[in-house]
Order: C-alpha cells, then structure tokens, then sequence
C-alpha cells in the first residue's frame, strides 16, 4: 500500500511536469543553454560532493552516471 | 590533522593528462577547445576523520568529439570512535589504536561523441586503487533529442569488478561485481525552467561487508559484549534511486534548482533527499554566489540491530555500519564563482564552496551524531 502511494505521488509529479510544457523555439533557448542552469557549478565540484554522500549515506544513484568505485567504507 | 602523506600528482597521470591536450589536435583540426581542471575537496569531521582530494581533469573538443581524463587521490586519515572500537585483531594488533592512514587514487577517461545534431554516444572506464581494494568499471550511454527536440532521453550502463584485500592478512581475498543502469528524461518546460526525471537501478553481487569491522553479541541485557563475530551481509543487493529536479531562471540574475530524490533496495533501507539551491550573478557573471540546503532520512536496513543478541542463534546477518542504521544528515552551504573579465585572465573561472554537514545517528550507540566541514576549492582555464 505504502509502495502504490509512492508510485502514484511519483506519476502524478511527472504528470504535472508534462502539464506544464510549452512550446521553446530555437531562438528562444539562450537561458536554458545558461551554465548556470547545469546541475552543477562545475561537474568535477558535482563529482567531489557525490563522493562524499555516497561515502557517510546508504542512498546511492539517481543522479546520472558516476565514476569508479572506492573500498570507502 | 594527524601524519597524513604529502598530496603529489603521480608523473605518469599528469603525462596521461597532459597528453590528452596535446595530441588530440593531430588528430582533427588543429582548432580544438581545450579545457584543464583542478579541484581540492577538504572533508573533516568531528570524529577525528580528515580526507584530502585534490584532482586535475583535461579535456579536449575535436570536431564531433570530446575526450576527458581525470585524475585524483584521497588522502584519508581517519580514526573514528566506531573504527576503533570495532576494528578487527589484525588492525589493532601492532597497529596504531588511534586509526589509520591511507591513499587512494583515482583515474578515469571518457569520450563523448556526437553522432549528429542530438544523438550522442559516451564511453568510459575508471580504476580505483588502495592498498586493500582495486576497482575497474566501464560504462557505455546515449542521448537521442526527442519532440523537436524540447526532450532529451538519455540512458546509461555501467560495470564495475572489485578486489578486497585486508591489510595484513595476505590469505584474504574477496570480490564484487556491479551492474547499473540509468535512464533520464529532461524536458523544456518554457523559455526559462526544465524539468528532468531519473531512474537508476544497481546490482551489486558479491562481498560487501567491511573486512575491518567485528559486531559485538550480548547475552541478554548484559553490559559487556560475550562474543564480537566478522561483520557479514547478504551478498546480493538490489538499489533503486528515483529523482525529480526543476531547475529555473527565476529573474534575469537568480537562478533555482531543486530536487527530491526517493531510494529503495532490496536490503530494506528507505531514503529521501531534498535539495534545494539558489544563485544569484553580479556584473554579467563576473561574480555568482550561491547557497544550498539539503536534507537527507533513511531508514534502518532490515537486519539491523542496535544491540545483537547470542540467544537464540547468532544473527545470520549483522553489521556495525551505522550508515545502515535509521540516521538523517543535514547540510548548509554556500558557493562563489568568479570569471575575471579581464585579459589575458578571461580564460579562468575559480570557484570556492564551504559546506557544514551535520550527521545524526539514531540508532547507533558508539556515536550519536558528527559535523563535518567540506571545502571545495577550484580553478578552470579554457586554454
């Protein structure tokens, strides 16, 4: 039951997120190309912090993709 | 900080590094964008755990291609209460009881390639070396625009083989495999906002206890322990993460992302994690300051036990990870980046971040909570 509440709260945000689309004409992207508007300020500063949850955290993944493993435990 | 090794780039990874920039123009057109990446992380915490890791990245741009290299270590001294208490013999006997030392280095390389206007293709392998553990993995990704190209699906595989050793016990080998998959969904929401959806499954197959650490079995409600036995967890898990992030331009200088991410797996652990992050620019984007709070529960893994008990049995699975136990983290902070827009300094952006990590251990006896300190500093030159 607890896990069909959590699918239903999950479809009904990407639900909304579809909602919420417009139409962008090429010309019109210049803000959403803005390096300001990258998951990081930098991958490598992303990467480094990464490390640092997925060492002192259970929770791993979710983000993209990530690099090698480490014996961090 | 206790005696810790001094930082030194290893002479063939800078090589390695140095030769992506220089030879990769032969190979397309003598203009190609090059970028270099230096970047120290400091981590300390209250329970006496210390880790330096500086780390270059070069990268070059050659017609539909970019390929990167990276390079870093961790230098890590750490002796924290529950490393201590719960060593096994063999770190314990002849060694130092405040801890241990130690260095692990990090490479790895990627090619991204575009196939033509929005497909694209990424290749990488990466290694991790310590005295007690190796590591190679290798991924393979796409990305194909979709919807006149207002969305982007982007997916990924990866595959990781490990060796674990232990320290002074020649005879101890153990390994691991890793297998993951992601799949991302980023869509334009208007002119200014995007909206992405992520998906990622692990399986991790193989020893993943910690072969350092004893669990201590009590008799009933007695004080002291009877027995400390090896830590030892289901040799099978299964990792589900799923994310949603906004990111948006909220006025022409600030701009906003938050995300919340939901993690499952098949051990019984139950997380989420909420990030939220503004910044605003100064001058162009001379000057961007930042701030982000994140919040962070999980829940405790099913065959987690504050106290283990030798009646009746001894548990089959049982570990002294508190990081598998109930806990919570919350942190704080700030971030500046300054591009100078003069010459011939145009070319650097330096970056500066300064985070406080506050920890809380529900159910773990030996240590209820710890604050760490992260540091980041960086410097990026578009040669």
């Amino acid at each position: 039951m607890r896990r069909v509440a959590i699918d239903l709260v999950l479809f009904l945000l990407l639900a909304s997120l579809c909602a919420a689309c417009a139409t962008v004409q090429p010309w019109q992207r210049g803000v959403l190309a803005d390096r300001r508007m990258q998951l990081a300020p930098t991958p490598e500063r992303g990467a480094a912090r990464q490390h640092v949850f997925g060492v002192r955290e259970a929770a791993q993944g979710g983000l993209g993709g990530s690099g090698s493993a480490c014996g961090c435990d | 900080m206790a005696a810790t090794e001094r930082a030194r780039l290893p002479w063939l990874v800078a090589l390695r590094v140095a030769g992506v920039i220089a030879v990769a123009p032969l190979i397309g057109r003598a203009e190609a964008a090059r970028r270099l990446h230096g970047n120290v992380t400091f981590y300390g915490d209250s329970d006496r755990v210390q880790v330096w890791s500086p780390s270059l990245t070069g990268s070059v741009a050659v017609d539909r291609a970019t390929f990167s290299a990276q390079s870093g270590v961790d230098i890590i001294s750490a002796a924290s209460v529950d490393l201590v208490s719960a060593a096994s013999v063999p770190l314990t006997k002849g060694a130092s009881p405040r801890g241990f030392d130690e260095v692990r280095k990090e490479a790895n390389a990627t090619v991204d390639l575009r196939i033509r206007d929005g497909q694209g293709l990424r290749a990488s392998y990466g290694v991790s070396l310590e005295p007690d553990f190796r590591s190679h993995s290798v991924g393979l990704g796409g990305s194909v625009d979709l919807l006149d190209r207002h969305a982007t699906l982007a997916a990924g595989a990866r595959f990781a083989t490990s060796w674990i050793g232990r320290a002074r016990d020649a005879l101890f080998a153990r390994d691991r495999q890793t297998w993951g998959g992601d799949l991302t969904w980023t869509h334009l929401l208007s002119r200014v906002a995007l909206g992405d959806v992520a998906y990622s499954l692990g399986v991790v197959n193989g020893f993943q206890a910690n072969p350092y650490r004893w669990v201590r079995l009590y008799d009933g409600d007695a004080d002291a322990p009877s027995t400390s036995l090896a830590e030892r967890v289901p040799d099978l898990r299964l990792r589900h993460a799923g994310t949603v992030r906004l990111r948006a331009r909220l006025s022409p200088a600030i701009f906003g992302l938050a995300d919340y991410r939901l993690y499952a797996d098949s051990w019984g652990v139950l997380a989420h994690t909420l990030t939220l992050r503004a910044s605003r620019s100064f001058w162009g984007e001379t000057l961007t300051l930042g701030a982000e709070v994140r919040g962070y529960h999980q829940g405790a893994a099913t065959f987690y036990q504050r106290r283990y008990r030798t009646f009746p049995l001894a548990p089959e699975w049982r570990t002294a990870d508190k990081e598998l136990g109930r806990m919570w983290t919350a942190l704080g902070g700030l971030h500046a980046d300054f591009a100078p827009p003069w010459r011939p300094f145009d070319a650097l952006r330096f970056g500066f971040g300064a985070d406080v990590l506050h920890m809380r251990y529900i159910d773990f006896a030996p240590l209820a909570s710890r604050t760490a300190l992260i540091l980041t500093c960086d410097l990026s030159w578009e040669i």
